[in-house]
């Protein structure tokens, strides 16, 4: 075995806290283990255990065996380790020292202190096999997301390592550009080679045929075994299973989580409201008027037309660089439209101020931490209210209710603590509340889920959507736009390419191939069992997959054909 | 805002040369102007600096902006210390020009001699300079600094600065936003205090993120062997005829204005 930990148990010296209590893995050449948990469950301490990264780079106590190839992780320094485990990191921008592709290749193999031929060597062969070669000379500053992947695993394979541990291959990127990576570490493993890949999106991973799973829950293996008996048993309320599996299992799904729901579609398939006098409709919350969006001399997006309304959920979905982003920056004057006009609730946009606008949009970024800057919660939740001249009792009366409105009333003292010290999750309802404490009427979201666990997504989307009159939010995620959103808006190639909801969306099957977004079992499902059945779906918008997969089993069982 | 390096002097004189040598010749240049009282000993070198200075072939219109600000500043350090404050204690020697308003220090010869020697120290000095940031690629200088034998991990170390210089200035761009939809606006108050007070909502999530994300980039340099004694150095750097005619060139003028110091010629400043 390349990897085996027997009861492996690790705590923390900095915190005195147990993240990992009795793990066993054994992983050979062949092997893709994928390992899935909850959020904060105890996956990345495992991550840095096979890599060594613990016990010698963090100081922990570690008890149990932990034997990378052949012999115990503590007795080889990380050098010796480099050349057996290979890691790839979840964000690769942070992996990528080089300022070049070539430069970059390089720099694992320089450190082994090889000779400059062999290098070169060992480039050469790891740049046809990941298919880069074409990158070859290239600033890694000016790569994309799906690129800088691909270049951070040759990187790591220059190294010649037995196994690859990947840390969430899926959070950053659009599927299609991730799925790139997951086929060139399947042919890894097909040649010999082993890998553990850390993931929530279990569906995804499954095509790649993982050999085994470890499902790791309050730093417990609740389960270990092969995918099979996983499907059968994983708790469906916290892993993305297949539609397939949630039919298999629908006697024991538990009653779909209720979100709220804003503005319902046209049942004729969601089209978005018509184009009238206005006089005939209220205005349009934000209102693209032929506006051409980029940077400089770069069109990002060319001539859009939309209108989001009131009271909708608009999801918008797109690939890396597709535009998403600039969209919705326009909406708050964060980019000015090099043509065309925007209006807000009517109004040209250019009477406002980005600060007056915070009233109308409350922006949420992506990374909490680009948020978070004051000593203690009250003082960040006050930092908008006071740029607005708002009065000491306004702040604290609406402090209270965004706190509230988060669920992080509950938390001892939160107003004191520093936001810092709150973990992920809690940063993240914490940098809504920010935004909510300005009263805004509609919430922008960029990627609120990334990387999250689904029970923690579900747990967010609840509050988020109940929490404005409108949400519009950006997302990779293809379910969670068709189970959350009434209307979807896809980006791609500088344009809008699809304006519909969900139920619809799901039905166009030339969009998903158009837009290059990848079709989920869910889609497949709505496809299949709900077109053309208006009764099932509130119009637009469509079943949870809970009650999907009931009707889809029920009707099954009447036909007497066993659900597949 | 653009901080990516510029390397302006590719295919250049200078730009063609081992890009050790141009780190050498502004320690070599210091140690000549730092013996050099004389004007007419600073214009000699100021005249080779000058000459060093074109062969780099940067483009004028490129750094007229830096030259600008370093003219000013360099010029109001002078004006300060060698005019307006009469720090130069030969201000005695020979009859006052004129006498300054306010300060009521009386110009010489002698004083007016010391503030030229000064401001052709400083100019040449960064003529030597400019060099240094525009004609040695990025990626070349980690290598440079380790083959001149400083610590492995401080060559890398001024590599990495490089490689994160971009996304660095994204956070920046990306915090900035963030908190402009809270309401942020940078202060227009003339009190330096509470401008720099008023950066506290950018410069706080900057400087947090970076040393999170710093530990995420010192792991995966870790995990891939980083730190050993001996590292191979992929880009190969060797020194050329002509490199080492253009050191031996500064290497005799660092001596022999040192020479000069010592026997008499440019040791003392100069008065017509």
């Amino acid at each position: 075995m390349t990897i085996k930990l027997r009861g492996a148990s690790v705590r923390y010296h900095s915190t005195g806290r147990q993240v990992l209590a009795g793990v066993d893995l054994a992983v050979g050449p062949g092997d893709l283990a994928l390992v899935s948990g909850p959020s904060g469950g105890g996956k990345s301490t495992l991550l840095r255990l096979l890599n060594g990264l613990i016990p010698h780079a963090y100081r922990a106590e570690v008890t149990g065996e932990v034997l990378v190839g052949g012999r115990p992780v503590a007795e080889q320094t990380i050098r010796e380790l480099s050349t057996v485990v290979g890691t790839l990191l979840q964000d690769p921008s942070k992996q990528i020292v080089g300022t070049t592709v070539d430069t970059e290749l390089a720099f694992g193999p320089e450190n082994l202190g090889l000779t400059r031929a062999e290098i070169r060597r060992r480039i050469g062969e790891v740049v046809e096999r990941v298919g880069i070669r074409h990158l070859l000379g290239r600033a890694t500053a000016q790569l994309s997301g799906g690129e800088l992947q691909m270049v951070a695993f040759a990187g790591v394979l220059v190294m010649r390592p037995r196994i690859v541990v990947v840390d969430e291959p899926l959070a950053n990127l659009d599927l299609e550009a991730s799925l790139r990576l997951m086929r060139e570490l399947r042919r890894f493993v097909d040649e010999g080679g082993a890998a553990v890949v850390v993931e929530h999106r279990v569906e995804e991973i499954l095509e790649f045929a993982p050999t085994q799973v470890l499902y790791v829950e309050g730093g417990r293996s609740s389960y270990a075994g092969d995918v099979d008996g996983f499907l059968a048993t994983a708790p469906v309320a916290h892993v993305k299973l297949p539609f397939g599996t949630l039919v298999a299992r629908a006697a024991e799904l538990p009653p779909a989580p209720g979100l709220p729901r804003g503005e319902i579609t046209p049942a004729s398939g969601g089209t978005p409201p018509a184009k009238g006098p206005a006089s005939a409709r209220p205005d349009p919350r934000l209102d693209y008027r032929r506006v051409t969006l980029g940077y400089g001399e770069r069109n990002v997006l060319e001539d859009v037309d939309l209108a989001l309304g009131t009271h909708q959920r608009v999801a918008i979905l797109g690939r890396n660089g597709a535009g998403k982003s600039t969209l919705l920056r326009a909406a708050v004057r964060l980019l000015e439209p090099l043509r065309g006009t925007v209006h807000v609730d009517g109004a040209p946009i250019v009477e406002r101020s980005t600060r007056d606008l915070a009233t109308t949009f409350g922006y949420v970024f992506q990374n909490p931490g680009q948020a978070l800057f004051c000593a203690t919660v009250a003082d960040e939740l006050a930092f908008g209210p006071r740029n607005l001249r708002w009065s000491a009792a306004e702040i604290e009366r609406v402090s209270g209710e965004v706190l509230r409105a988060m669920l992080l009333d509950d938390e001892d003292d939160i107003m004191n603590r520093s936001p810092r010290t709150l973990s992920f999750g809690q940063q993240r309802r914490l940098t809504v509340a920010l935004a909510l404490a300005m009263r805004p009427r509609t919430l922008i979201l960029d990627e609120p889920t990334a990387g999250q666990d689904l029970h923690t997504t579900t747990l967010f989307m609840r509050q988020v959507l109940a929490a404005t009159e409108s949400v519009y939010f950006i997302t990779h995620d293809v379910d969670l736009a068709l189970t959350s959103a009434d209307r979807i808006v896809v980006v791609d190639g500088g344009r809008i390419v699809a304006d519909m909801s969900p139920a619809e969306l799901a039905g166009s099957a030339d969009v998903w191939t158009r837009a290059g977004l990848r079709q989920t079992s869910l889609v497949r499902a709505i496809r299949d069992h709900l077109h053309g059945r208006n009764g099932l779906h509130g119009a637009g918008g469509i079943p949870h997959p809970f009650d999907l997969a009931r009707f889809v089993s029920h009707q099954s069982h009447q036909e007497g054909n066993p659900p597949s | 805002m653009d901080i990516t390096p510029r390397y302006l002097g590719s295919g250049s004189f200078l730009g063609r040369r081992d890009p050790r040598l141009l780190l050498l010749v502004p320690v070599l240049y210091l140690v000549a102007v730092a013996n050099v009282a004389d004007v007419r000993g600073m214009l000699l070198c100021t005249a080779v600096a000058w000459l060093y200075y074109l062969a780099a072939g940067i483009p004028w219109r490129e750094v007229r902006a830096n030259w600008a600000l370093l003219l000013t500043f360099t010029l109001i350090l002078v004006v300060v210390n060698s005019v307006v404050t009469g720090a130069d204690t030969r201000a005695g020697t020979g009859p006052a020009l004129f006498t300054i308003p306010v300060t009521g220090t009386e110009m010489t010869w002698t004083t007016l001699s010391y503030a030229v020697t000064t401001l052709l120290r400083y100019i040449s000095l960064s003529m030597v300079s400019f060099p240094v940031a525009f004609n040695i690629a990025p990626s070349d200088l980690g290598t440079a600094l380790a083959r001149l034998r400083l610590s492995q991990r401080l060559a890398y170390g001024v590599d990495l600065t490089f490689r994160f210089l971009p996304s660095t200035a994204a956070a920046l761009r990306e915090t900035v936003d963030a908190q402009r939809v809270r309401g942020y606006e940078h202060s227009r108050s003339r009190n330096p205090f509470r401008k720099l007070l008023s950066l506290r909502p950018v410069v706080v999530p900057v400087t947090v993120n970076a040393l999170i994300d710093a530990e995420d980039t010192v792991n995966a340099m870790d995990l891939r062997g980083f730190g050993a004694k001996h590292r191979t150095w992929m880009r190969e750097l060797a020194f050329g005829r002509t490199d080492y005619l253009v050191l031996a060139g500064f290497a005799v003028l660092a001596g022999a204005m040192t020479a000069t110091k010592i026997l008499g010629p440019f040791g003392e400043v100069w008065t017509p």
